[in-house]
């Protein structure tokens, strides 16, 4: 049970409750954001985090997962930005996307090794758009940009994708960082 | 490949994500509770400090009649919506047309628009004015409810067209200063907007010191307003910057500002010619045991950038040192690398940092911290010992998790160690020893012959935690 910071104990039960119903999912949108089990891991968690500070005001379960999804977004780019310097550094995805098992689709690996090529608003577009299925408009506002950058953005990231993959490359992941 | 594809394989993919933590609540719970502390310790040193302020003339004077009621936590004070401050707060004219620019208009190109744009009635220009040759402009606006704040910046004497939307607008909470730096303009400055009436200080950078400790030093900066205040920093320096808010002697809010622009910079090697881009520091890196061909120079740079950026000490007034480098234990058909820096400052004190690296089959890699350490000056960081943890995946649910336990000779050691006798190990590397416990918290080495213990090292913490007291970020 969390405590204190203004959570009652039903708010408490509510919140370790969406945590283990909507953890899951987040955890999905975060792997694909990072490419990175454990930097997903610790990306959920902290915007989780963040999450039970607001979460009285947070009752609505759809507007949490929303508020939730969208801090992952935002920690993602401010990681990205502050402090450490993995997190400065990799202006692209960190490659892990080869999969040591054999893979159910053969053509995934490949997909994500070029997803981690996309510049971060650009990946976070196409997770977004087609794994999240959000319509343009929520994902701009997810995104705190206009309908039109995400259009663009999806069209140019599809573009750079199909590009990828069928004339893939080694590029280093580690662009510099100009947000 | 169609969009139907790129669905397909990216709900594939997701699913390769695996579980999210079995411990996520209690991993919530424990950041939490992290915070509360500190906040708690904050406000606990400067109730203290404020008690004695109090006292001390109350007892002077046993009257009384006036003393003031020590409170523990300052009192809530509006800081958007007041009064515009600032240099130009008094030019109308400029202030109405700032007021009125559109936000997604003034985002710079490489941004795609932003689509927070306040309606024209609820929008609030709180600070205008020119600051070490920039003009700043903090804008703040209502969008359904919710306060979003804008930083614009133009070059000094612009007019309201030259105004260009400075990252992107921000929701906030309304109670919280705005603090910000723009690493692209000329000169830049940690800027901070916070309530009438507030101190604002800076701390330039964090200081190792010969206890090992990490703390630091805040003094006022540029006076620009009421509550407004400003300190000068080059493009990699403001990377050590954090900020201090003081209402009625007890610190409101601490935090690093918002940095919009490059920050892949390290410290001149002469600390004061501007900053110098990332590129190879082995030149620079003492090396004793010869294992910097292990990781990339890119690697090697990163794990030092985070040392250098939060001190802001070149590496050549820090003794960098490559403690070791060298493959471990991962995933199959990648490469999976550590890297183990220590630095020591010139107080004396030292730390230690710990990443790993598992690069892929396409020339990319991905990293995280694996541990980190501070030392006093009691030993030299070659006489001190290494004990870390590393856990790698090729980032697939089907792939396991590879958690190895690394303890790590001081490179001073004058004969050969082994482990302790708590579990048994492996020899990874010379002087590097693969414990196949993997949950030991702490672990001694022992000289071959003799069995005296030369060494002992406990775990390196790791994850993400503000290990240079920024005041924010991850707990």
């Amino acid at each position: 049970m969390l405590t204190g910071g203004g959570m009652g104990n039903d708010q408490d039960e509510d919140f370790t409750s969406f945590v283990h119903e909507r953890s899951p999912a987040l955890m999905r949108v975060a792997f694909l954001l990072t490419g990175d089990r454990g930097l997903a891991e610790d990306l959920l968690q902290s915007s989780l985090e963040k999450a039970s500070r607001r979460w009285p005001a947070l009752q609505d379960p759809a507007a949490a997962y929303s508020y939730v999804r969208r801090a992952l977004i935002n920690t993602h780019i401010s990681w990205r930005r502050r402090r450490s310097v993995h997190e400065i550094l990799h202006d692209s995805m960190p490659h892990t996307a080869a999969a040591s098992a054999p893979s159910a689709y053969p053509q995934a690996d490949e997909a994500m090794a070029a997803l981690a090529q996309l510049p971060p608003r650009m990946r976070t577009v196409i997770v977004l758009r087609f794994y999240e299925g959000l319509s343009e408009a929520d994902t701009a506002a997810a995104m705190n940009c206009s309908i039109g950058s995400v259009k663009s953005q999806a069209s140019r990231g599809l573009a750079r994708l199909r590009v990828q993959l069928d004339h893939p490359t080694t590029a280093s992941t580690t662009e510099r960082a100009r947000r | 490949m169609n969009t139907s594809d790129l669905e397909r394989i990216l709900r594939a993919r997701a699913d390769l994500a695996g579980p999210p933590p079995a411990d996520l609540v209690s991993r919530v719970r424990e950041v939490r509770r992290t915070r509360r502390r500190r906040r708690t310790a904050l406000l606990a040193t400067a109730a203290a400090a404020l008690v004695l302020a109090v006292a001390v003339p109350a007892i002077i004077s046993l009257t009384g009649n006036g003393s003031r009621s020590a409170t523990a936590s300052p009192a809530s004070a509006p800081i958007y919506g007041q009064q515009t401050r600032g240099p130009l707060a008094g030019d109308t004219d400029l202030v109405a047309a700032v007021r009125d620019l559109s936000w997604p208009a003034a985002a710079p190109d490489d941004r795609g628009g932003i689509n927070v744009n306040p309606p024209l009635g609820f929008r609030h220009v709180d600070f205008l004015g020119d600051v070490e040759g920039t003009r700043y402009a903090l804008v703040t606006g209502t969008v359904a409810g919710d306060l979003y704040a804008a930083w614009f910046t133009a070059p000094a004497g612009s007019d309201a067209a030259g105004f260009v939307l400075a990252g992107s607008p921000k929701l906030i909470t309304g109670d919280e200063p705005a603090a910000f730096a723009d690493t692209t303009v000329a000169s830049p400055v940690a800027l901070v907007v916070a309530a009438p009436g507030d101190t604002v200080e800076f701390s330039d950078r964090a200081v190792l010191t010969a206890e090992g400790r990490i703390v630091r030093t805040y003094t006022a900066g540029q006076q620009v307003d009421d509550g407004v205040a400003a300190l000068p920093a080059t493009p990699a320096g403001v990377g050590g910057v954090s900020v201090r808010v003081s209402r009625d002697n007890i610190t409101a809010w601490r935090a690093a500002p918002d940095i919009d622009g490059n920050m892949s910079l390290i410290a001149a090697g002469d600390g004061s010619a501007g900053p110098t881009p990332l590129d190879d520091v082995s030149a620079q890196v003492a090396d004793p045991r010869a294992t910097a061909g292990a990781v990339t120079s890119e690697q090697l740079a990163m794990a030092f950038t985070d040392i250098t950026t939060a001190l802001q000490l070149p590496l050549d007034e820090l003794q960098a040192t490559l403690l070791w480098a060298g493959p471990i234990p991962g995933p199959d058909n990648r490469t999976s690398t550590a890297v183990v820096v220590g630095a020591t400052a010139p107080s004396g004190g030292s730390l230690s940092y710990a990443m790993t690296f598992v690069n892929d089959p396409t020339g990319g890699y991905s990293s995280s911290p694996s541990g980190w350490e501070t030392y006093d000056n009691s030993r030299p960081l070659i006489d001190r010992a290494q004990l870390l943890r590393t856990a790698v995946s090729d980032g697939t649910a089907s792939g396991p998790t590879i958690t190895s336990t690394l303890l790590i000779d001081p490179i001073a050691a004058p004969v050969s160690l082994r482990p302790s006798a708590d579990g048994g190990s492996a020899d990874l590397a010379p002087g590097v020893h693969l414990l196949d416990d993997n949950k030991v918290a702490s672990a001694a080495l022992l000289d071959v012959n003799t069995g005296t213990e030369v060494a002992r090292a406990e775990l390196m913490p790791s994850g993400y935690f503000d290990r240079y007291d920024y005041g924010n970020g991850p707990a």
